[in-house]
């Protein structure tokens, strides 16, 4: 039984570089029906996580998503149209200005408990990286790493029946 | 702090070394002058501060240790070294604001003024910077610009213009704001609280010089950057469909705030005439807000509140002038300030006039340069030890007037020179319209000084007989 993380690792995730542009991923987001995708450079590293989030945000005025921006926009009104041109406008924007650098990652020796409380605190997915060359070999999410629990419960209770 | 008693208890210092039985008294370790320890930890203290490359409290609160280790100092004189009624008016009025904030009345005020200029952008930089300079005046600078500059940013992005000329104008709004009252600006607290001066000494004193220059700014950012700028209609009519009430999103709380807030600066009119310092008057004002923002939970929900409240203080302000109290109470107490005052004497031949020049001029230069509190800290004991040549401290008032108009314009003379200036800059940064060292000095300085140079008229005429 691996006390590491492993086993719930994705190996085949669909990645980006950051010469794309907003439009493409967006394209990407919706056929795959998935809300972060992880960017590496041309050699495999990576290089951090561009996801919906950081699309919303960039439609927002800096004013209020800026550290102690303004904290409320009730006040702004008709402002809709204004948001879908934005959209509009950011659809050109390459991804390397949106990506998120401070995303969590672990290694593949990570322990589950250890990936469970980054994935807890950090949200899902977590990117895995080799620690020496920091080449990207896959993500964890909160569903793979509970796949990963209920194996072993399976595994437990074989051995209890047993 | 009067001088005769340091310069006794120096001396006392100095025979209780030299014959070794120093009980309870400071002994500087070695046999060392204390005049020459405590001078090097506070010029190392400020070279610290001025480099910003380590934290401006830690720099003080070590600088502090070092004066009492080292045996400047013991602990009873340097806790007495620190002036708890500015400490008290800092907190009480930084819980105050704090709480308020919540309530979202700077954007409405904003909101309200830029709709009435129909959303005209020179009336907008005209207005923008009057509530600016009015907010100053009644809270602590920094927490003006972190709620000014939001909205700004917002209201000149829907305007479709570039916010540099605007955040320029409020950090010059609430330097020259902030010196109109006793609580406009941490300068003014410091002098206001060390020579006991009211809020109406100030609003005499200070707040008619703020007003002309606030005009004269106004005035020369509309000719120079105002009248240029334009719009377009349709990003006007945006603006106008803006709902302010929005913004105010907890009334109640703002009717509180306002209620305590009139309440505290009634108490500091009222209270210098009967013996009751600001520090009580804000404190007991921060807790009776509490208080009406609180009754009505159960005590673990208090706890929550208070714990909130008491958050929103900047500690790392109140720690620094803490540090920055002893650290200068050391090298007063050692005899150095009453040196350096001698010195100035010479230079301006004891007369009045020439000294108050004399530091008007320095302390706007000097406050440019470095941060302008610890060098009205220092500058307070400093012109105090000279109180003996002008017949008492009662009687330098338009030295102290000097000092306080000096610093605070000062604080317009450079990006790090006061403390809301740094905040706006790095907000400014944070929406990607970063404000350069060296561009804000070729525009502010040279500006700083015409201010200087006009309260030069100011205040030869009010207090030195005129030319």
């Amino acid at each position: 039984m691996l006390s590491s993380c492993e086993k719930a690792i994705v190996k085949d995730v669909v990645t980006v570089t950051p010469d794309q542009t907003v439009e493409e991923i967006l394209k990407i987001f919706k056929e795959k029906n998935i809300r972060n995708i992880p960017v590496l450079d041309n050699e495999g590293k990576f290089l951090g996580l561009v996801g919906l989030q950081q699309i919303l945000v960039n439609l927002l005025p800096k004013s209020a998503v800026m550290e102690d921006g303004l904290d409320n926009l009730n006040f702004v009104v008709g402002a809709t149209p204004g948001m879908a041109k934005r959209l509009r406008k950011l659809h050109e924007v390459s991804i390397a200005e949106l990506i998120k650098t401070d995303a969590a990652t672990v290694t593949p020796e990570t322990s589950t408990i250890e990936a469970l409380l980054v994935l807890a605190k950090r949200g899902s997915p977590v990117a895995i990286i080799d620690e020496d060359t920091k080449e990207f070999k896959g993500v964890i999410t909160r569903q793979t790493l509970l796949d990963n629990l209920y194996d072993v419960l399976e595994e437990i209770e074989d051995e209890e029946a047993a | 702090m009067a001088t005769l008693e340091n310069d006794t208890a120096a001396h006392a210092v100095h025979e209780a070394v030299g014959h070794g039985m120093a009980h309870g008294l400071p002994e500087v370790i070695f046999g060392w002058d204390p005049m020459i320890v405590s001078s090097v930890i506070l010029c190392l203290a400020y070279v610290f501060i001025i480099s910003e490359r380590i934290n401006r409290a830690v720099v003080a609160l070590l600088g502090a240790g070092l004066m009492i280790m080292l045996g400047v100092l013991n602990q009873e004189l340097a806790v007495g070294g620190i002036d708890f009624n500015t400490i008290f008016l800092l907190i009480g009025m930084m819980v105050i604001v704090g709480i308020m904030k919540d309530s979202g009345v700077f954007q409405y005020v904003a909101i309200l003024a830029a709709k009435s200029v129909r959303g005209n952008p020179r009336a907008l930089l005209a207005v923008l910077s009057i509530i600016t300079a009015v907010f100053s005046a009644l809270l602590d600078n920094v927490t003006t610009v972190m709620l000014i500059v939001p909205i700004t940013l917002l209201l000149t992005e829907q305007l479709k213009l570039n916010p540099y000329i605007f955040l320029v104008a409020q950090i010059f709004s609430s330097n020259i704001g902030g010196m109109a009252t006793l609580i406009g600006d941490p300068p003014n607290i410091l002098i206001g609280s060390a020579l006991g001066f009211s809020f109406m000494d100030f609003i005499q004193n200070t707040a008619p010089i703020a007003a002309i220059l606030m005009v004269v700014m106004i005035v020369f950012f509309d000719l120079v950057w105002g009248r240029k700028m334009s719009t377009t209609l349709k990003a006007k009519a945006h603006l106008l469909r803006y709902k302010p009430e929005e913004a105010l999103t907890d009334k109640p709380l703002l009717m509180k705030s306002l209620f305590v807030l009139a309440l505290v600066i009634f108490g500091f009119v009222w209270g210098h005439g009967h013996g009751i310092e600001p520090g009580t008057t804000a404190l007991t004002g921060a807790a009776l807000l509490m208080l009406l923002n609180i009754y009505k939970y159960d005590p673990e929900k208090q706890t929550h509140k208070v714990h909130d409240a008491l958050g929103r203080v900047e500690w790392e302000t109140i720690f620094f002038f803490m540090g920055l109290f002893m650290l200068v109470y050391g090298v007063e107490h050692a005899g150095v300030l009453a040196i350096l005052g001698e010195k100035l004497l010479t230079v301006t031949g004891g007369d009045m006039a020439t000294t108050g020049i004399v530091v008007l001029w320095s302390s706007a230069v000097f406050s440019a340069i470095i941060d302008n509190i610890p060098f009205v800290a220092t500058m307070i004991p400093l012109l105090e030890s000279t109180a003996p040549t002008f017949g008492g401290t009662e009687n330098m008032g338009p030295l102290w007037w000097c000092l306080a108009i000096g610093a605070c314009l000062g604080g317009n003379g450079s990006i790090i020179a006061a403390s809301a200036n740094v905040m706006v800059a790095s907000f400014a940064e944070r929406a990607g319209h970063r404000i350069s060292f060296v561009k804000f000095l070729k525009l502010a300085f040279p500006m700083m000084l015409a201010t200087i140079a006009i309260a030069h008229v100011y205040v030869q005429y009010m207090y030195f007989g005129g030319f």
